[in-house]
């Protein structure tokens, strides 16, 4: 994080009002989830069971994950230690010159992936329709799920003139962009997605989401990637299934429209990239960050983020920012901008305690006397 | 933003010379028992009213970060790097907040003595927690400051204490056995207070601001609200209240002031929304919250009906 | 027994309501969904269904495909695909076929200003018709 993004957050009053209206309009969906779904609260408590069993072991999950789809036909299996190595692994299947469609993937956002391709000479497209405003805007997402949050309609046309999209109104640019995206989902070469859930049982890749977007990204193209974080992995489909359930509760309206199970198949050749990137190394008192389904609702109830978006944290902002920053390694002072007020914990549905790991952060970096000269 | 580093390290000293984190003089922070009426009626116990000093010292906070956010992302941030070191006693005057603030803990002492609760106050014992320290993550500075209080206390005997917010509170009662091996009996004065009387409707409707460390970390939310029914005071409560209750940007003032200046706006907005009087029962909520309308301690609002 | 079945039906043609379905009972699913049907839409076969929540399975790439293109996308569910809850209809679902996909509504993002808009990538209306035998159907409310 640089210091200067605090300032511009502050400034640019869009951000919160965004934000705030998110919530205005979320708030009481996912307590309607809650209290109308009962089976949530086990869901949740099984995949963070799961998820530490599989912590507990990176190595041989990642191996038995990797088995349960080698042996399949039209797949081919890599793995990846960091963003770099996965980043060779893409240009060597892609290639140049390809049109690219893309799900919105915040491991996608880790490793820098859409700006890779471009530099390499592709045309890449976010498909999902927030993403694809802040492609335009050549900004990063403000929230993991709602990555446009902070722009207004107008905002939001004038940068989807950018690609032709004409229109005023949400409908209008939506249908606009409808169309101007059926044209690339058809033409594209290579589709690329990330996961948000993984069987080691039986190589399934989970993906929940409401646009259709990934649906059509990951089917039309004849080469389709997916870029697996190790986080990710889970002992059955039946874990898989209930943490894309979960995600998709504790933001937003519920069922989601479109619950994706990916696989190989026959007409499309399928490229899987295990990525540990930090995960495997990360400290004792960060694994509970690694049990995060990243719904994103510790943002949004967040009264830091609920000024400053993303714009306070690195790739992930807010208060999961902060653990994920942890992980990644890229933790900067900027976890001394939490006021450890414990919201981000009370709302969390896998229970996370972010004030404590936001603490243990400051504790490592006064310790390691980490906090250098300025 | 104010580097960390420096933030701490001053905190950090300032602690080790007067123990408190301004580094301002002892005599001059706590004086709320100067000339006060109840000193008569405690004496010597082993339960002790314990302050921790925030409400004394929330003014002079208050005044430091009026600087600190002035001169936050200016050529002059660099400058206050020197500010905390030097005598800021001279510098800070807050006159009439202390004695606003003063005058907090006194009605809180005197509730509780109309609440027929026994209790001794020993100035030379009440003590800053040294919760910044923590919250700041320096756990080697916190862990040296708890360990000399908590020596203090046990040396004169006392076994019991009346802590005042919630930041003492949690301190006191969940860190300090793990931190300084000290198993204190430590009751907010939220939880002892009763007047034992159903009191008529007062006319008044609050709109409660929780502390994050009521609502969540200590759980006693409830409290305030038991007294105020027991008051015949009514209450609206928001969405964010209780556990979902939601910060003031506080915590953070020392690093961006100008950070907690726009959480603080956010949440008198939402306040404010019920139209009711709004109440806060954290020195620090309450100079926060405070710069966008009027707000009021829980505790005068207690004092005023029990005493009508 | 008839009466939890019952129950079951009632429960998921509420729950799709919920989920701004359109919904049609039917005695013949095969004949009515002919009126349905236009050149813009897809018909498939649902494997299953979640009462609960009204997340419907389908199985196959080519379907996956087509769905997710059609404008309208229209589910024939028949009783036995009828499940408790999620967790029993991927299982129902992975047993008859090997490539599955779920859907519970259509397209839809609120990704500008929050407002709510249906038919973003995928199709704009979703239509399930249900078949349900003859002594059942009286019993629907």
């Amino acid at each position: 994080m640089r210091e200067e993004d605090i300032y511009k957050a502050i400034k640019n009053r869009s951000i919160r009002a965004g934000i705030l209206r998110t919530w205005e309009n979320l708030h009481n969906a996912v307590e309607q989830n809650i209290e109308r779904y009962r089976f949530l609260k086990e869901y949740a408590k099984d995949v963070k069971m799961a998820k530490l069993e599989v912590f507990s072991d990176y190595d041989r999950w990642t191996e038995k994950a990797m088995k349960s789809i080698e042996s399949r036909n039209k797949c081919s299996v890599y793995y990846a230690e960091d963003g770099k190595e996965a980043r060779k692994i893409v240009a060597e299947i892609v290639g140049r010159d390809k049109i690219i469609v893309k799900a919105k993937s915040m491991v996608s956002e880790e490793i820098q992936l859409r700006e890779f391709l471009q530099e390499i000479g592709n045309e890449v497209w976010e498909t999902d329709l927030g993403e694809l405003i802040v492609q335009l805007a050549n900004e990063k997402p403000m929230h993991v799920l709602a990555p446009a949050i902070h722009y207004s309609e107008r905002q939001a046309a004038e940068l989807l003139r950018k690609v032709g999209v004409k229109g005023y109104t949400a409908a209008e640019l939506a249908e606009g962009v409808r169309k101007f995206m059926r044209q690339k989902f058809l033409l594209a070469d290579v589709g690329i997605s990330g996961c948000n859930a993984f069987s080691a049982k039986t190589g399934r890749i989970f993906l929940v989401e409401n646009e259709g977007n990934i649906r059509l990204s990951t089917t039309l193209p004849k080469d389709y990637i997916a870029i697996v974080s190790i986080d990710k992995i889970l002992p059955s489909d039946e874990l898989c299934l209930k943490l894309v359930i979960l995600q998709a509760a504790f933001l937003g309206t519920f069922p989601p429209a479109y619950i994706n199970v990916n696989e190989p198949v026959e007409g499309q050749r399928m490229h899987v990239i295990f990525l540990n990137n930090g995960r495997k190394q990360a400290p004792e008192f960060l694994k509970e960050q690694l049990t995060c389904i990243k719904c994103g609702r510790c943002q949004i109830e967040c009264p830091i983020f609920q000024i400053t978006g993303s714009l306070w944290g690195n790739v992930y902002g807010g208060p999961m920012g902060m653990g994920w920053s942890g992980i990644l390694g890229e933790i900067g002072y900027e976890c001394f901008l939490s006021s450890l007020c414990g919201k981000c914990k009370e709302v969390c549905p896998m229970e996370i305690d972010m004030p404590r790991i936001i603490r243990e952060l400051r504790k490592m970096m006064v310790r390691g006397n980490n906090l250098g000269e300025v | 933003m104010y580097h960390p580093h420096y933030v701490i390290r001053s905190i950090e000293q300032n602690i080790k010379n007067t123990g408190n984190p301004l580094g301002l003089s002892r005599s001059q922070i706590n004086t709320w028992w100067e000339g006060w009426e109840g000193w008569k009626k405690v004496g010597e116990k082993d339960t002790m009213l314990f302050t921790g000093l925030l409400y004394q010292l929330t003014p002079y906070v208050d005044k430091l970060v009026d600087y600190l956010y002035k001169f936050e992302n200016t050529f002059l941030e660099k400058v206050t790097r020197f500010m905390p070191k030097s005598p800021l006693g001279i510098l800070l005057k807050p006159q009439k907040e202390a004695e606003h603030f003063n005058g907090i803990v006194r009605k809180i002492a005197d509730s509780l003595i109309k609440s027929g609760i026994d209790f001794c106050y020993k100035p030379e014992l009440d003590f800053y927690s040294g919760v910044l320290l923590y919250d700041m993550g320096d756990d080697e500075g916190f862990t040296e400051h708890s360990l000399f209080v908590a020596e203090k206390l046990r040396e004169k005997g006392i076994k019991k204490l009346i802590t005042i917010d919630p930041h003492t509170t949690y301190v006191l009662r969940e860190l300090y056995p793990e931190y300084a091996n000290a198993e204190f009996e430590v009751k907010n004065y939220l939880e002892i207070l009763d007047f034992k009387s159903k009191k008529e409707n007062e006319n008044i409707t609050l709109t409660l601001h929780d502390p994050c460390y009521y609502g969540r970390y200590l759980e006693i939310s409830d409290e305030s609200r038991r007294i105020l029914d027991s008051l015949g005071i009514e209450y609206k409560d928001i969405r964010n209240s209780g556990k979902l209750t939601s910060c003031c940007g506080g915590p953070i003032e020392s690093i961006s002031p100008k950070l907690t200046k726009e959480v603080a706006e956010n949440r008198y907005d939402e306040l404010s929304k019920t139209g009711c009087e709004i109440a806060t029962m954290c020195p620090i909520c309450l100079v926060n919250l405070r710069k966008f309308g009027e707000i009021k301690d829980i505790s005068e609002i207690i004092w005023g009906a029990v005493n009508a | 027994m008839p009466n939890e079945v019952l129950e079951l039906l009632n429960q998921l043609i509420e729950t799709l309501k919920r989920n701004s379905v359109e919904v049609y009972i039917s005695k013949d699913a095969e004949r009515d969904v002919e009126r349905l049907k236009s050149e813009d839409s897809f018909i498939c076969n649902a494997l299953s269904i979640a009462a609960d929540t009204g997340i419907v399975f389908f199985g196959g790439f080519e379907s996956r495909k087509n769905s997710a293109l059609a404008e309208h996308h229209i589910a024939i569910i028949r009783r036995d695909a009828v499940c408790k809850n999620v967790i029993e209809a991927y299982n129902l679902a992975i047993s008859k076929s090997n490539v599955i996909f779920a859907t519970s509504t259509a397209s839809k993002t609120g990704d500008i200003e929050g407002k709510l808009i249906w038919g973003m990538h995928g199709p704009k209306k979703f239509t399930v018709v249900l078949e349900i035998s003859e002594e059942l159907y009286g019993g629907i409310a």
